[in-house]
């Protein structure tokens, strides 16, 4: 009777076990919603497949649904967790289901060498006029040789250096200041191998824009200088905002959302400086996938996503029409930029403004990629 | 003696044939495909349909000196994690086995399950909160007179958490092993003149001893390959060998050279859990008999 009953016990235990295993692994439940019939909207019925992070803005509702109420289609968004995951899923078929994907300029030039993604003719997407001259026609990011548009810059950040007067009683004003043995054991920076070429760059006193003639060991001493001041790596809000707060984390790398999270709050103090050599940045940009049959609402996608009422939005977090708690993004249209008001501009690293802004650099060369991949990983393991 | 005598062809045995099949293709053909894709260049998946053969990742594994050091790292980490396992599951599974009475066993056993129900991330951000600098484990020690510092960003954080996540498996293990033996064993070897030690030694750890070996798979291998953990809690000496194949395939999308790590891991792997079987093979005939 006793091992009958112990026989149930585990029975049900790896029952319970089993079934949240599987429970994990399915997706969620499809819905067989209509299609929407209102004939006054020019996209009623069409579906437009949108791949970008989870979370990263356009899935927010002044975004998604504000887009559907104006076109009548409906945005499904299909998130991925890398570009490298984004790739093998367009050059596995995913490319007949989605229309338009953001990238970063670091994947844009590599996506559109695959082909991948299409050029576009810039008069398709008017408010692309409205895009800030500086962010406009980058190559080789979002044009190639031959001068053809494919990627549409949307928004964009810099992962500058920040620092807890708390805790720090001196100015930090260079990358090469986070090497103080005062701040040993209390530095972070993102675990991310663009972000650590460039600042291991920066380090060392080489171009990131040039990496591919960079001396590389000379970045490799340099990292390894400053892996002795780290205490750990970050790779998500959370990962900053969590030891700030507990102040174990004094100095270093940070993003404009968990720096203006944290310039708000009365809890903690933090400082922002752009060095003169160079702050790390990216642009994030939206490019239509190759092959859609969607081609027409991509553009309207695109060019929704570049006007100044989306563009205010996301770098204000202010919708009137769906109204919630949003994180804010820097945009690239000029009008919203202009209209940010001071406080605005801080919270989005823009006061004080970068002098020298270092993109995530792209390496062509398969060998010199491992190279630099090997150094990335040897820096952070 | 053993006489063996042909059974019939059951039909019904073909109804295990989907899962056969189904167990093949997640198993077998990834494993496979694992070792191919280490003997290529690149990426099937990076614009190269057939990108050719080559021993380059072998060689550049082989010259590695992160990617040994970090294995190494690994295993230690696994075996200290597995050794933690074993200490704490061994009295909590024998308490509900022996101890708590049958009809109370299912609320301690969904207990030990409990952690199972939320996501394994959450964990890990519950366990950074409760040791980090001003969480809730150091506020306590402070306020009982106690200084402290915190765990967190330490290799010692990511010993704890994974023992945390793993520990149920084990307990359940070890619980389905010592379930089984008979109270009346135990009591005949203390009527018998055996010490409680002896006991345990002569009867207890040989029959756990199935049960122990399942937990230690089940806590060795997915620990030793383990990422996440580590690139959360463990700080800047943090990462382990599954980062770097997790580099591979999410970061640099080479997919052949992290084919070639981790065939490596699996190859060390199993040669230690069979090494691990032989050497309990052996205990058990030496401490107590033959179980099988």
């Amino acid at each position: 009777m006793k091992f009958n009953a112990s026989k149930k016990i585990m029975s049900a235990a790896l029952a319970a076990v089993m079934m949240l295993g599987l429970c994990s692994c399915g997706g969620g439940a499809e819905t067989t919603e209509d299609p929407a019939t209102d004939s006054s909207k020019p996209y009623a019925g069409h579906t437009l497949y949108v791949a970008n992070w989870q979370g990263y803005n356009s899935d927010e509702d002044y975004c998604e649904k504000a887009f559907e109420d104006a076109t009548g289609c409906t945005v499904e968004h299909v998130y991925f967790n890398s570009y490298e995951e984004l790739m093998t899923t367009l050059m596995t078929g995913g490319n007949q289901t989605i229309d338009a994907v953001v990238l970063s300029n670091n994947y844009t030039q590599w996506f559109h060498e695959e082909g991948l993604i299409m050029n576009v003719d810039p008069a398709l997407i008017p408010n692309y006029e409205l895009v800030a001259d500086v962010y406009k026609d980058l190559a080789p990011y979002a044009v190639d040789e031959e001068g053809n548009l494919f990627a549409f810059p949307w928004c964009n950040g810099t992962s500058s250096i920040a620092y807890n007067p708390d805790y720090v009683d001196f100015e930090i004003e260079h990358w090469t200041d986070l090497l103080d043995p005062r701040l040993t054991g209390h530095v972070m920076v993102l675990n991310g191998d663009g972000d650590d070429w460039v600042i291991g760059c920066l380090l060392a006193g080489e171009d990131s824009d040039d990496i591919e003639n960079a001396d590389i060991e000379k970045v490799r001493t340099a990292l390894m200088e400053l892996k002795g001041q780290l205490l750990g790596f970050w790779a998500s809000n959370d990962e900053q905002i969590m030891p700030w707060l507990a102040g174990d984390f004094w100095a270093g790398e940070i993003w404009s959302g968990p720096y203006s999270e944290l310039i708000n709050n009365p809890n903690t103090n933090i400082k922002l400086v752009h060095p003169e050599e160079g702050t790390v940045g990216y642009i994030d940009y939206w490019s239509i996938v190759e092959g859609t049959d969607e081609f027409d609402l991509a553009c309207e996608w695109i060019n929704w996503i570049e006007s100044t009422e989306q563009q205010t939005a996301m770098a204000t977090g202010i919708s009137e029409v769906y109204p919630g708690e949003y994180f804010t993004y820097t945009p690239v249209n000029a009008d919203a930029i202009n209209n940010l008001s001071d406080e605005q501009k801080v919270a989005l690293q823009l006061d004080p403004m970068p002098t020298t802004i270092k993109l995530l650099p792209y390496i062509a060369d398969p060998d010199l990629k491992d190279q630099w991949t090997d150094l990335y990983q040897e820096f952070v393991s | 003696m053993k006489t063996h005598t042909k059974k019939p062809f059951n039909p019904v045995a073909l109804w295990t044939s989907p899962s056969i099949v189904m167990l093949l293709c997640l198993t077998i053909v990834p494993l496979l495909m694992l070792l191919v894709f280490s003997f290529m260049d690149r990426n099937i998946f990076a614009g190269q349909p057939w990108p050719g053969w080559t021993l380059d990742n072998i060689i550049r594994m082989v010259g590695s000196d992160t990617f040994w050091r970090l294995l190494g790292k690994s295993l230690l980490t696994a075996a200290e994690v597995t050794l933690l396992c074993i200490v704490a599951a061994y009295p909590a599974a024998w308490a509900i086995a022996k101890v708590v009475k049958p009809q109370n066993r299912s609320i301690f056993m969904m207990v030990v399950i409990l952690p199972f129900f939320t996501s394994q991330l959450l964990l890990i951000y519950a366990m950074m909160n409760l040791i980090q600098s001003g969480g809730l484990l150091l506020t306590m020690l402070e306020a009982i007179g106690i200084q402290g510092e915190t765990w967190l960003y330490t290799n010692k954080a990511t010993i704890l958490v994974l023992t945390y996540e793993y520990l149920p498996y084990m307990i359940l293990c070890l619980y389905s092993s010592l379930e089984g033996i008979e109270d009346n064993l135990i009591y005949a070897s203390l009527i018998l003149g055996a010490s409680k030690g002896k006991t345990f030694t002569n009867i207890v750890f040989p029959m756990s001893l199935p049960g122990l070996l399942s937990g230690i798979l089940l806590v060795f291998v997915p620990v030793a390959g383990s990422f996440m953990e580590p690139g959360l809690v463990g700080g800047a000496n943090g990462a382990m060998v599954g980062s770097m194949i997790d580099t591979q395939y999410s970061g640099s999308l080479n997919m052949g050279y992290g084919a070639a790590l981790s065939c490596t891991l699996l190859i060390v792997l199993s040669v230690i859990m069979g090494l691990t079987r032989l050497a309990a093979a052996r205990a058990e005939k030496t401490i107590g008999g033959d179980m099988e």
